[in-house]
């Protein structure tokens, strides 16, 4: 689509459509017998806008980290599509695909183990522009440029990560991701691993750097608080699918989904007063997303499910301009 | 000034909280200290923290990473990795001082008396024994504390239907490995509660779990003291779990309780201003904001703490005196504050008549 390609500055820069990504049990696991695949992400569809922070929350298993691997195109999806500016991610090679690597980048969730401990912060920062043949003094300058916007000091350049604390290697990572100019970063757990007191500085840190630099991202979290206070909208997946998917006000406020009251409301607040509010219940644990169960996924552990959610699986639908749901009930 | 009557008047409440003081503390510890001895010098992980438990009550511990909070929960139970090592202090565990018993004293009373559950159960579970065989060792290790007339077996069975293990008659031959996150949480909880502990200490128990996960298992530990009575030393940095199950908070920093009070207390007036700004910096549900309040700089290294007080470098309110000496904590009741700013707050409150610096609430 050509005609994409000269009006790169469409509203939609990251569009995935009936995403599915499906692994086969193996090693000790396989031995033996041919298992059902696990189908870590099976049918998401939704439209990342242009200078955004869209948010994915779910719990463990929910399919959300794969979602971050298709996006980047660390690995192929098993059917559907991606489309970074009107491109398939995954039809792209040569210069192209190369563009596109510069394009994206990831802040990961773990500092200690993202970065290597035996390079410089000026390598680890630099790194993506050597990938690139940026070199010398121009290559000197920009790190120097982002450790500055990062907040770090330009000596940080000399130093390796473990002399630095936590919050400030998260920083260290956010340089680097940010040194390359990319369009949109997926930013997987970038707070949970920090101490507390670190948290809303690194938070308000992206923020800047979202304004300042036109970026987009994508939040990938199980803090729905902290997701809530990043990102303007908020996807909320289970068992590899996504089950609402509104405006973050919307999504607190008027949550459609019996799954996402639930998880709002397991949320402990800080506010003793609140200890006794009663939380929606919710039973069991969250089922093999080998065997997902038929109908709608979330009907055995759902408290409000009806005959007809065990055989029909819901349509995915906009209720209200932006506010999505998959839910028989809503 | 309403708001001076008011403070005092709640400050009332605050002291009638532990007015049961002396009689029913469970645990008492009092100016205790652990250091690790590095070749860089000593460290002081856990420096001169006070505390106390009664019967049945939930207390918080709450602090960063190096705040010293799993420290002080490992001193208590005697288990200080080298090379640490308590210095001073005491530690009244039902009219002992744990402090001066020897090794095999404190094996009667760790897995029996003070149960213990970990952030990852995988490490405290033995992967090579099936459920059924760890649980029923506590009752082989402790005999007197099975329950009379049941065999081993009815007992292990009773105490994990008790942490709703489903399907428990099966379950109890499964090795750790066969259970979810959650499940082998709940396993952990039937072994640190399987003895009828009158203590468990539970070092960030749902940190690694899920939220809907992480509200089943805080209600079943709510569950048990509840039933049995059971004191719960809870370690945690996620403020919303302490609002949740705790009857008071003692707030760490840099090795120190810098606030100790009654959850309400913590909560809705907190005099520390570094337990006013981690209530202020946390992202809350229903308060979206275009910047959070932070806090700024990053907490001390332990084995170079600044002069004065460890928070003051990063502290909005730090005055002169801060960064000259260390404040002693200032009594409210039974609850205290290390700080001179809340000090002379307190004084000016009319909450206060005696200068600061005068030592613990007794």
């Amino acid at each position: 689509m050509p005609a994409e390609r000269t009006a790169p500055a469409a509203a939609e820069i990251l569009v995935l459509r009936g995403l599915r990504k499906y692994f086969q049990a193996s090693g000790l696991a396989a031995i033996g017998r041919r298992r059902p695949p696990i189908r870590a992400v099976d049918g998401v569809d939704f439209t990342v806008r242009r200078g955004e922070n869209f948010g994915l929350v779910g719990e463990s298993g929910s399919g959300k980290t794969t979602i971050a691997k298709l996006i980047l195109r660390l690995e192929p999806p098993t059917d559907g599509e991606i489309l970074f500016e009107g491109e398939d991610v995954n039809a792209l090679s040569g210069r192209a695909l190369k563009d596109f690597r510069k394009a994206t980048h990831v802040v990961f969730q773990d500092p200690n183990s993202s970065l290597s401990p035996r390079m410089r912060v000026a390598d680890i920062v630099g790194e993506p522009l050597a990938v690139q043949g940026v070199r010398g003094a121009r290559r000197r300058e920009r790190v120097a440029e982002v450790l500055a916007l990062v907040g770090l000091n330009p000596s940080a350049a000399r130093r390796y990560p473990h002399e630095f604390s936590g919050g400030q290697r998260q920083r260290v990572a956010v340089a680097r991701a940010i040194v390359a100019e990319p369009k949109l970063i997926v930013l997987d757990e970038p707070v949970s691993a920090l101490d507390v007191s670190i948290r809303a500085q690194i938070l308000n840190l992206l923020r800047d750097l979202q304004d300042r630099l036109n970026l987009t991202y994508v939040t990938i979290a199980h803090d729905l608080a902290v997701v809530y206070q990043a990102c303007d909208t908020i996807g909320v997946m289970y068992l590899g699918k996504l089950v609402e998917l509104a405006p973050s006000e919307a999504l607190y406020r008027e949550p459609r989904h019996p799954y996402t009251r639930i998880l709002l409301s397991a949320i402990p607040k800080p506010d003793p007063r609140l200890r006794h509010t009663e939380r929606l219940p919710l039973t069991g644990e969250i089922p093999s997303p080998a065997a997902p169960p038929p109908g709608c996924r979330f009907h055995p552990r759902c408290p409000i499910a009806v005959e007809r959610c065990a055989v029909d699986e819901p349509v995915w639908r906009e209720l209200e301009p932006g506010h999505w749901v998959a839910c028989h009930l809503a | 000034m309403t708001d001076g009557v008011a403070m005092a008047e709640r400050s009332e409440q605050s002291a009638a909280w532990r007015s049961g003081a002396g009689g029913d503390e469970l645990l008492i510890v009092r100016n205790l200290r652990t250091h690790f001895f590095t070749r860089d010098g000593a460290v002081p992980a856990v420096d001169d923290i006070s505390f106390s438990i009664a019967r049945g009550e939930v207390l918080g511990i709450v602090g960063e990473s190096g705040s010293g909070k799993s420290v002080t929960a490992r001193s208590i139970m005697r288990l200080v990795p080298l090379p640490g090592r308590i210095v001073s202090g005491e530690v009244w565990f039902k009219g002992q001082n744990l402090v001066d018993l020897t090794e095999s004293e404190m094996q009667h009373i760790r897995g029996a008396q003070i149960g213990m559950v970990l952030q990852e159960p995988m490490t405290s579970l033995n992967p090579v024994l099936t459920i059924g065989d760890q649980v029923g060792e506590l009752y082989r290790h402790h005999p007197d504390r099975a329950p009379r007339g049941r065999s081993i077996r009815q007992a292990v069975l009773d105490i994990l239907a008790r942490v709703r293990i489903p399907d428990a008659a099966r379950r109890v031959a499964e090795y750790p490995l066969h259970f979810s996150g959650g499940m082998r949480q709940r396993v952990s909880i039937a072994m640190a509660t399987a003895c009828r502990p009158d203590l468990v200490i539970a070092d960030e128990p749902t940190t690694a779990l899920d939220v809907t996960i992480q509200a089943q298992v805080l209600e079943l530990l709510l569950e048990l003291r509840d039933e049995f009575g059971v004191s719960v030393l809870f370690i945690t940095h996620d403020l919303g779990v302490v609002a949740k199950i705790c009857d008071s908070v003692a707030v760490m920093y840099a090795g120190r309780i810098v606030e100790y009070a009654d959850v309400e207390s913590i909560f809705e007036r907190p005099r520390h201003p570094y337990t006013r700004a981690l209530l202020r910096s946390l992202p809350q549900l229903g308060k979206r904001l275009p910047r959070l309040p932070s806090i700024e700089g990053q907490p001390p290294d332990l084995g170079a703490l600044p002069r004065g007080c460890a928070f003051a470098p990063r502290c909005p309110s730090a005055i002169d005196r801060c960064r000259e000496a260390e404040p002693e904590p200032t009594a409210i009741g039974a609850a205290y504050v290390r700080c001179f700013v809340a000090a002379d707050e307190l004084l000016q409150a009319g909450l206060r008549t005696t200068p600061r610096g005068d030592g613990h609430a007794s």
